[in-house]
């Protein structure tokens, strides 16, 4: 093995640095430093024969040589560092404009979604959620209510009756929520504060009416709740309901329900006009959108308590309507048809 | 019901501007539904039509069915020339006229040359006039007493606007011009309206003796002979043009007048033909059997619950609802009986309904009229037939019971406070309570009144807390919310709530659909016979749903429609099941919570990059595992569902989950056929109620020892199936891991079992497949050795040998 000079080791050490500097990516490095560095490297074996050379001269060409392999070495490392630190220019530039990989998206149907808002708002003020039965009796759909067999209410209802042999107290389908009223009355003590949301069956079928449909009814009993805490409970929420907080007027109309009294509609100012009139409104600026009122003390006498010492309050809610007027939905029949044009605008919505 | 305002006016000074009103009335809970004016369009003005009378009508020399008539429109209008083609212009009549420069509805009118001869203008029919078709077709006769040239306009006072209100049930007192006169006196704290009546003297001989068989539910009744009526003679024009407005049909004048009536004051009245009723009137119950032809042409049959007019042989009218055919007023009629009387509301409630007939004074009676009203109403009737029908009257007969009284209400002060929040003094209360036309006593604790009759909806303390807030005005009322005592309620830890259910399926990608829980009959629809309805609006909606699988296979069917192929739904709803049996009959059904899920199409919606792969039922079962891991439980899901549970599923792949009253699977294809899908969807249902979560209590971590893994890639029969394959190896796994840790010490266990692979194809037997595994061994506390592992896959395999003749696959 020849033995290499100084200017040879400074020519060899000159010749690695360039091809290090010139290493296109971290394999051509690993290379160069294999060349250059490895075990099998010019460099390395000038290093393995230092050990037969004389003191004098060992010091001097272990000096030069530890220090071309240390300058490598660091040589080495800071391409090394470049290049991980290097972007990936030859890499291929991404088509931004690619569609995402498809994925199926759900949601909620938008009754649904309406119903929860509600619900959350209720429950946000302490109203615990009821249920009953869609199949009830005449008992708890109208007698229990004040409205007796005959009440020109009860045809008004044009209720689903279920078929059987038996002439008192049929079955029906319940033609409003109002029945959980009554039931929850009868098995939990007052106080008492509830909403049930639930469906409803009526035989009409028109362009603002179908067989099936969907109401929040709401119920508190306490022993000082007044008309004037109902005007707050029910204005509070619709504003709330539909965001417009202070803005949205409501207003609260002389009506009558066999088991509220005082009883009134509801009506708030359209939210499409703004009260200027329109076809949504039928130019009056308003919108009919709930019923609510006092309980009856009659109903409350049937549901076991002293109307003396306890009063509430009622109101009911379509669904439909509310979810129509949140959404801008302009037919009704939307809700039953489940076409995924309509059902897909709410992909990903939150009630 | 449709008020005219002019007619109001005749009973209370009205504001100029009714939109004030309606206003006030609708938040007062009469709500006005809109208001029209009496012409159409609504904005017609008639300007320059006038009245003319027709001097001579002349044959046309140039059309047949033509004629000339000249026409005089007064001192100062001149004579004019018109040419007229209806058959009813006769000459000496009095017309409405259209001179050139008119306006009528949609047209302008000019003079112009009709087959050769110049018309200066139109005589008029009603419809030209925008009053339809009310006076008949032909020209619009006048009465020949008509101011000639007065403006048409002025004359039949169309300057009016018609209200229409939707009135409460309960307000039956404001279904009368009078009635509603009073609450609009009451709304505007104005004095109430006299009721006044001039006594006709009677001056006819005839009688008709009247007995009240039922005084409870008739307890005042009276009625007087008219004698001589012309029943042809035409009413006067103002009440003609109140009754349009009001929208009721001519009939005669007898009738027309009695309608009058009813709407002025609100008092429904029957004319009998005097010569069809035999001895005395017997107000009655109906027996049994009997019938009756009714004024509308339909004939019923009566029972025990109806309330009848009878005479000595036969019924003449159902009371209160509607007259009888035999005895009605007709051209013939020369004597009438004026019937004026009070029926009890409970008695006629529903009556109309069952016998299907709707009138207007059925209409009143069910909701109350008021008792007081039936001899003023009477008299008032008598004085307009005599004076615009002519006869003579004879003498009121009034047969009386008990007639009702008004209850006396005592009002509690404190109460207006406790259920308004409303806290008015003393004197406001009893100033409301004197607008409201109440006699009103005060008292130490509030006050005792008597309502006035009229308002038979105020009976209790309630009723009239209602009316003081009423007219206080509903908006004056104070708003706020209310001071309530807090309280926890728990719902149970283990609930899973409807929401967190459907959150998650739409995580997954499902779209939540609501269908009518009404649905066909048909027993092929329903596993278990579905509970029917008595009346539905029609065949499809006559039963109530037994499963949610049909609803999302009409919506599946209606997508594909749509060309949607890829579909994955959802429903949650209520399911119905018939529990009647012999020994009860009528039992109500059982009424159960389910979800629904349907998925077909694509796994993976189509896009660039991802192979076109169909769903099965495996992808299904993945979306309910993940649905079914919030409950925190295991659930089986590879048992095989008992034949009758699947009826629409394939029951080759039917999945049976009992315990959630649950089935999964595909779709059979008979059904396929029936709902037309283009493919089978993949299906399962439960009871959603059976959904309950498990308390979660974490397991401490200890430090993290390596796992060792081996694959194993086993080729077995068909036969084979995954969950025995499963368990044989777990338990085998199981087994030798403890009996190589010795009795003392910690096993290692199997942490992981994953099945990765299953291939069908070359190198692998036919009727053979191959099962990969992934398993993942770990012991809680030290390493564990290759030896080990090795030792437990080679004890695995000989089981699987033994038990499925399983055997490595050679690659």
């Amino acid at each position: 093995m020849t033995v290499l000079t100084e200017k040879d080791v400074a020519d060899l050490c000159a010749r690695a640095r360039t091809e290090i500097r010139n290493a296109g990516d971290l394999e051509a490095l690993e290379l160069c430093r294999r060349t250059y560095l490895g075990r099998k490297s010019e460099l390395y074996q000038q290093l393995q024969t230092l050990g037969t050379l004389e003191a004098p001269l060992r010091r001097e060409r272990g000096a030069y040589l530890n220090r071309t392999r240390a300058t490598l070495e660091e040589c080495v490392q800071s391409r090394k560092a470049e290049l991980v630190d290097a972007p990936q220019t030859d890499s291929a530039v991404a088509d931004l404009g690619l569609p995402s990989r498809a994925r199926y998206v759900g949601g909620l149907h938008p009754l649904t979604m309406t119903m929860l808002r509600i619900r959350r708002l209720f429950q946000s003020a302490g109203f615990e959620l009821a249920e009953g039965p869609e199949v009830e009796d005449e008992y708890h759909n109208f007698d229990a209510l004040n409205v007796y067999a005959d009440h020109p209410a009860r045809t008004m209802h044009d209720t689903m009756y279920l078929a059987q042999e038996q002439r008192d107290n049929r079955l029906l389908l319940r033609s409003h929520t109002s029945p959980v009223q009554i039931r929850t009355m009868r098995e939990q003590p007052p106080p008492l504060r509830i909403i049930c949301p639930g469906r409803a069956y009526r035989c009409d079928m028109d362009l603002t009416h179908t067989p099936m449909f969907h109401q929040v009814e709401g119920l508190w009993i306490d022993k000082h709740i007044s008309f004037a805490d109902l005007r707050g409970v029910v204005t509070e929420f619709l504003q709330l309901f539909f965001g417009y907080e202070e803005s949205l007027s409501v207003r609260f109309r002389a009506s009558y329900f066999p088991f509220t009294e005082p009883s009134a509609e509801v009506d708030i100012g359209c939210v499409r006009c703004h009260g200027q009139g329109c076809k949504v409104c039928g130019r009056s600026g308003w919108l009919e959108v709930m019923g609510c009122g006092m309980v009856h003390p009659n109903v409350l006498a049937e549901a076991g308590l002293d109307a003396d010492e306890w009063n509430g309050m009622a109101f009911g809610l379509g669904v439909e309507r509310l979810a129509m007027l949140y959404y801008d939905i302009d037919d009704l029949r939307l809700f039953f048809d489940n076409d995924p044009r309509f059902l897909s605008q709410f992909w990903g919505r939150t009630s | 019901m449709k008020l005219s305002a002019r007619w109001l006016g005749d009973w209370i000074d009205l504001p100029r501007d009714v939109s004030d009103l309606s206003e006030r009335l609708t938040v007062a809970g009469l709500e006005v539904e809109g208001s029209t004016r009496p012409l159409e369009p609504e904005d017609a003005k008639l300007d320059g039509v006038s009245i003319a009378r027709v001097l001579d009508v002349l044959p046309h020399p140039n059309a047949d069915r033509l004629h000339i008539c000249v026409v005089d429109t007064g001192a100062g209008g001149g004579k004019h020339r018109v040419v007229c083609g209806a058959p009813n212009v006769r000459k000496g009549e009095v017309y409405p006229y259209a001179p050139p420069g008119a306006l009528l509805p949609g047209m302008k009118i000019e003079s112009r040359k009709v087959r050769g001869e110049n018309s200066e203008g139109m005589l008029c029919s009603s419809a030209e006039l925008g009053l339809g078709d009310y006076y008949g077709d032909g020209l619009m006769t006048l009465p020949r007493n008509a101011p000639l040239g007065v403006s048409f306009y002025h004359w039949l006072e169309l300057d009016d606007t018609i209200i229409s209100f939707d009135l409460t049930p309960n307000r039956g007192d404001c279904l009368s011009v009078y009635g509603l006169a009073c609450e609009v006196a009451s709304l505007y704290d104005r004095p109430h309206p006299k009721l006044g009546y001039k006594r006709v003297s009677p001056s006819s001989k005839l009688r008709v003796g009247i007995k009240l068989s039922a005084p409870e539910d008739c307890p005042y009744y009276t009625a007087r002979v008219i004698e001589g009526v012309r029943v042809a003679s035409r009413i006067p024009w103002w009440m003609a043009e109140r009754l349009r407005r009001c929208g009721v049909r001519p009939v005669n004048s007898v009738v027309d007048i009695c309608n009058y009536c009813m709407l002025d004051v609100g008092q429904p009245m029957h004319a009998f033909d005097l010569q069809h009723i035999k001895g005395d009137i017997d107000v009655r119950r109906a027996r049994a059997g009997e019938t009756l032809s009714l004024l509308d042409g339909t004939k019923s049959k009566l029972n025990e619950r109806d309330l009848l007019i009878a005479d000595s042989e036969q019924p003449l009218a159902l009371a209160g609802l509607m007259g009888g055919a035999d005895s009605a007023v007709s051209d013939t009629t020369r004597n009438i009986l004026l019937e004026s009387a009070w029926f009890d509301p409970r008695v006629l409630a529903g009556r109309a309904l069952a016998h299907g007939v709707s009138s207007d004074a059925a209409h009143r009676f069910e909701r109350g009229v008021d008792p007081e009203l039936a001899e003023i109403a009477l008299e008032r009737c008598s004085a307009l037939l005599l004076g615009y029908a002519g006869g003579k009257a004879g003498k009121i007969c009034v047969a009386a019971a008990k007639k009702p009284v008004r209850p006396t209400i005592m009002v509690r002060h404190s109460r207006v406070e406790r259920l308004l929040g409303l806290g008015l003094s003393r004197p406001v209360i009893r100033r409301l309570l004197a607008r409201l036309g109440a006699r009103v006593r005060s008292t130490w604790k509030g006050w005792k009144l008597i309502p006035p009759s009229r308002r038979r909806d105020l009976n209790t303390e309630v009723d009239i807390l209602e009316e003081i807030a009423r007219l206080h005005g509903y908006q004056r009322l104070p708003t706020r919310l209310p001071d309530a005592n807090m309280s926890f309620r728990q719902t149970p830890h283990s609930w899973l709530t409807d929401e967190n259910v459907a959150n998650r399926l739409v995580g997954l990608g499902y779209q939540e659909v609501v269908n009518y829980s009404l649905v066909t009959s048909k027993a092929e629809m329903h596993t278990t016979p579905p509970p029917l309805l008595a009346n539905s609006i029609s065949e499809n909606m006559r039963a109530l749903r037994t499963s949610l699988l049909p609803g999302l296979l009409n919506n599946m069917s209606q997508h594909q429609r749509r060309q949607i192929q890829d579909m994955r739904l959802f429903e949650i709803g209520n399911c119905f099941a018939a529990t009647s049996s012999a020994a009860q009959p009528d039992s109500a059904p059982r009424e159960t919570a389910r979800l629904a899920m349907l998925l077909c199409g694509r796994r993976v919606p189509e896009s660039w990059g991802c192979e076109e792969q169909p769903t099965d039922l495996y992808d299904l079962k993945a979306d309910l595992e993940a649905l079914l891991s919030m409950t925190g439980k295991d659930w089986d899901l590879s048992r095989a569902a008992p034949k009758e549970a699947s009826y629409l599923l394939d029951p080759n792949s039917c999945v049976g989950i009992p315990e959630l009253d649950g089935i999964m699977g595909v779709l059979d294809a008979r059904w396929a056929r029936h709902w037309s899908l283009r493919s089978r969807p993949l299906m399962v249902e439960l009871d959603l109620r059976r959904l309950t979560m498990d308390a979660l209590h974490c397991r401490s971590l200890s430090a993290e020892q390596p796992a060792l893994s081996r694959d194993l890639a086993i080729v077995v029969p068909e036969s084979a199936q995954a969950t025995a394959l499963k368990q044989r190896i777990n338990n085998t796994a199981t087994r030798t891991l403890v009996s190589l840790s010795g009795k003392s010490a910690t096993p290692a266990v199997l942490e992981k079992l994953l099945l990765f692979d299953v291939y069908r194809g070359s190198n692998v037997a036919q009727k053979h497949k191959s099962m990969a595994y992934h398993l993942h061994f770990r012991h809680p506390e030290r390493a564990l050795l290759d030896s080990e592992v090795d030792t437990v896959c080679e004890e695995v395999m000989i089981v699987l040998n033994k038990e499925f003749g399983a055997t490595l696959r050679d690659f």
